[in-house]
């Protein structure tokens, strides 16, 4: 009689590890699922390049341009949201650099705008996205 | 143009990446085997491609990059010439996978994908550290030829002194794609992230079979950060593809062979970390004292002459653009002693250890990897001295050990640097941490045995 062909066994996964494996697979991919709706609703979704665009047609081609705003720069928006759109240029805080000429302005209190004109010799050279961004220029420059 | 520069840049990528991966020497002809190599060359080509355009960028080259990518893909060629592949090495029977696993790798895939894709629909820029830091740095790359403007003190920036892997990638993406589109960072996140995922899958199904391979992949994607911050688009997740690369490359050093060239492929990825985010010194420092503790010099050499060349870039960048770094210059030895003796600070860590990893919105049910680990390393090294797996544990818990100490010195407020930032320091270390786990562990199915015919039984 011919011998029968040799048979391969199924192999058996370690089920311990599997188990858990499987518990932290599962935990997290669900727990993915269920965070996606919060996560969604609190994202940013505003295109800050198109928040800039008029600006940056208006702007001239300083490399170095100063900024005001109503925060420290660290914690302030618009600040991060002009140097994003205005890279590559450098902004300085207001006119601490006296080789800049032009200003751009993101104050909520416009008493401050006028305030800040008249300490620093500058003047309004345009306003965009309803005078939430003002570019302002060095008297004389 | 753009179709030739794609198609130069990729074969820049592929044939420096294969080149290094000669490296690792002959292996076996399995599919996993074939597979880790081919996702290594990808991802040790990606690091070189960023080194490559970073220097050309520090010797004054803003333009005509193709040339560079020509040149890059030319050199790969001659290596992969005149270093040919040793011969395959035989399939070494590893257990295969039970279709089921493979299934439901796929379907974690698919989930994964689909979570990443709606982050990405809801934040195309990524979350704010991303268009803050990395692509606003690539924007000064890509925009300016003179680089200082990119890291002037006149405006402050987070993190000025970070390297440039990952805006060198998103310059050089948006280079060959002709316009600075946001589908390029988008592209380089998916692509680390799922890197990440199959790189581990394929290492530890090259060394533990098919099902302990499919199961770390299964596990790498149950940490819900991974996907998170992986489409963030911040460099966390490049980090911890580059330092999976240097911890599989580590292990292979430990498998058996005298070879050195695995080490020196460690090194490559270790500092290919180093030049993606600061926090890769510590990982390369931990690994050369693995080598230095577990290997000797010739290998501690080994390891360094293949991380030198992005050593060299980077000292280059730190001294020629980079500013100080913000913690490095806050520690002043009055102060760090003063901090040490500072009870607080102990508390607020041990405290974030302790409850960060079972934070609901960060990670779910990840910390039981840890226990796992710790017993499956002392029952091997019981059995068989140190492993690659406990090589890669071995650095783990040193590098783990420096991040601590950083907490302990941090001139930030303790509670607010721990929570900016231990989710990411966990983030980078997962992937590495899941593959010391399955390199410990046996393989998950045992090898299929050919049973003796049974005489007068039907099969």
């Amino acid at each position: 009689m011919e011998p029968l062909p040799a048979r391969t066994e199924r192999p058996r996964p370690a089920r311990g590890v599997l188990a858990l494996v499987a518990v932290v697979a599962i935990g997290g991919l669900v727990r993915d699922a269920i965070q996606l709706v919060p996560w969604r609703k609190s994202v940013e979704t505003r295109r800050i390049d198109d928040e800039f665009a008029e600006l940056i047609h208006a702007l001239p081609p300083d490399r170095e341009l100063g900024i005001v705003v109503d925060e420290p720069l660290d914690l302030n928006v618009t600040y991060r949201h002009a140097r994003w759109a205005l890279a590559p240029r450098v902004l300085h805080p207001e006119l601490s650099d006296p080789g800049v000429r032009y200003v751009i302005a993101a104050l909520s209190d416009p008493a401050r705008v006028e305030e800040l004109c008249r300490r620093r010799g500058l003047r309004r050279v345009a306003s965009f996205n309803g005078n939430a961004l003002l570019l302002l220029v060095r008297e004389g420059s | 143009m753009t179709i030739l520069s794609l198609v130069v840049a990729v074969a820049a990528i592929v044939s420096m990446g294969s080149a290094a991966v000669r490296a690792l020497g002959p292996g076996a002809g399995d599919p996993f085997e074939r597979a880790l190599r081919g996702l290594l060359a990808i991802v040790l080509g990606l690091g070189i491609w960023s080194g490559a355009y970073a220097v050309a960028r520090f010797v004054g080259v803003a333009s005509g990059l193709v040339v560079l990518d020509l040149v890059l893909a030319a050199a790969g060629v001659v290596v992969l010439v005149r270093f040919r592949a040793s011969p395959t090495e035989p399939g070494r029977g590893l257990p295969t996978a039970p279709l089921w696993l493979g299934a439901a790798l796929v379907v974690a895939a698919l989930l994964v994908a689909a979570i990443f894709a709606t982050l990405t629909a809801g934040a195309p820029e990524g979350v704010d550290d991303a268009w803050i830091m990395w692509t606003l740095r690539a924007r000064f790359l890509a925009r300016d030829p003179d680089l200082h403007h990119a890291f002037s003190d006149a405006a402050p920036l987070w993190h000025v002194d970070y390297p440039l892997l990952l805006p060198g990638l998103i310059a050089q993406g948006w280079r060959v794609l002709g316009g600075e589109s946001c589908a390029v960072p988008i592209l380089i996140a998916a692509t680390f992230t799922g890197l990440a995922v199959a790189t581990l899958t394929a290492a530890v199904g090259a060394e533990r079979g098919g099902a302990s391979g499919l199961a770390a992949g299964l596990t790498v994607l149950g940490a819900p950060i991974l996907v998170f911050v992986g489409a963030a688009q911040i460099a966390d997740v490049p980090f911890a593809t580059f330092l999976l690369a240097g911890g599989i490359c580590l292990a292979r050093a430990f498998a058996g062979a005298e070879d050195r060239g695995p080490v020196a492929l460690a090194g490559l990825a270790l500092s290919l970390a180093c030049w993606t985010k600061n926090e890769g010194a510590i990982h390369l420092i931990a690994f050369a004292l693995v080598l230095a503790i577990l290997k000797g010099r010739r290998h501690l050499v080994a390891f360094g002459l293949g991380a030198l060349p992005v050593l060299l870039l980077l000292a280059w960048f730190k001294l020629a653009y980079a500013p100080r770094n913000d913690i490095v210059s806050g520690l002043g030895a009055g102060s760090a002693l003063s901090r040490v003796a500072e009870g607080g600070r102990y508390r607020e860590i041990g405290k974030a250890l302790v409850l960060e990893p079972w934070a609901i919105h960060h990670w779910s049910f990840f910390p039981a990897v840890l226990p796992l680990l710790i017993v499956a390393l002392r029952r091997r090294r019981r059995a068989a001295g140190w492993s690659g797996a406990g090589a890669v544990g071995l650095a783990l818990a040193f590098s783990w050990a420096a991040i601590l100490v950083t907490y302990l010195l941090t001139p930030y407020d303790t509670r607010w640097h721990l929570a900016s930032s231990l989710d990411r320091l966990v983030t980078q270390s997962w992937p590495s941490l899941v593959l010391a786990t399955f390199l410990a562990l046996p393989p998950l199915t045992a090898a299929p045995r050919v049973s003796a015919p049974t005489p007068g039984r039907l099969s």
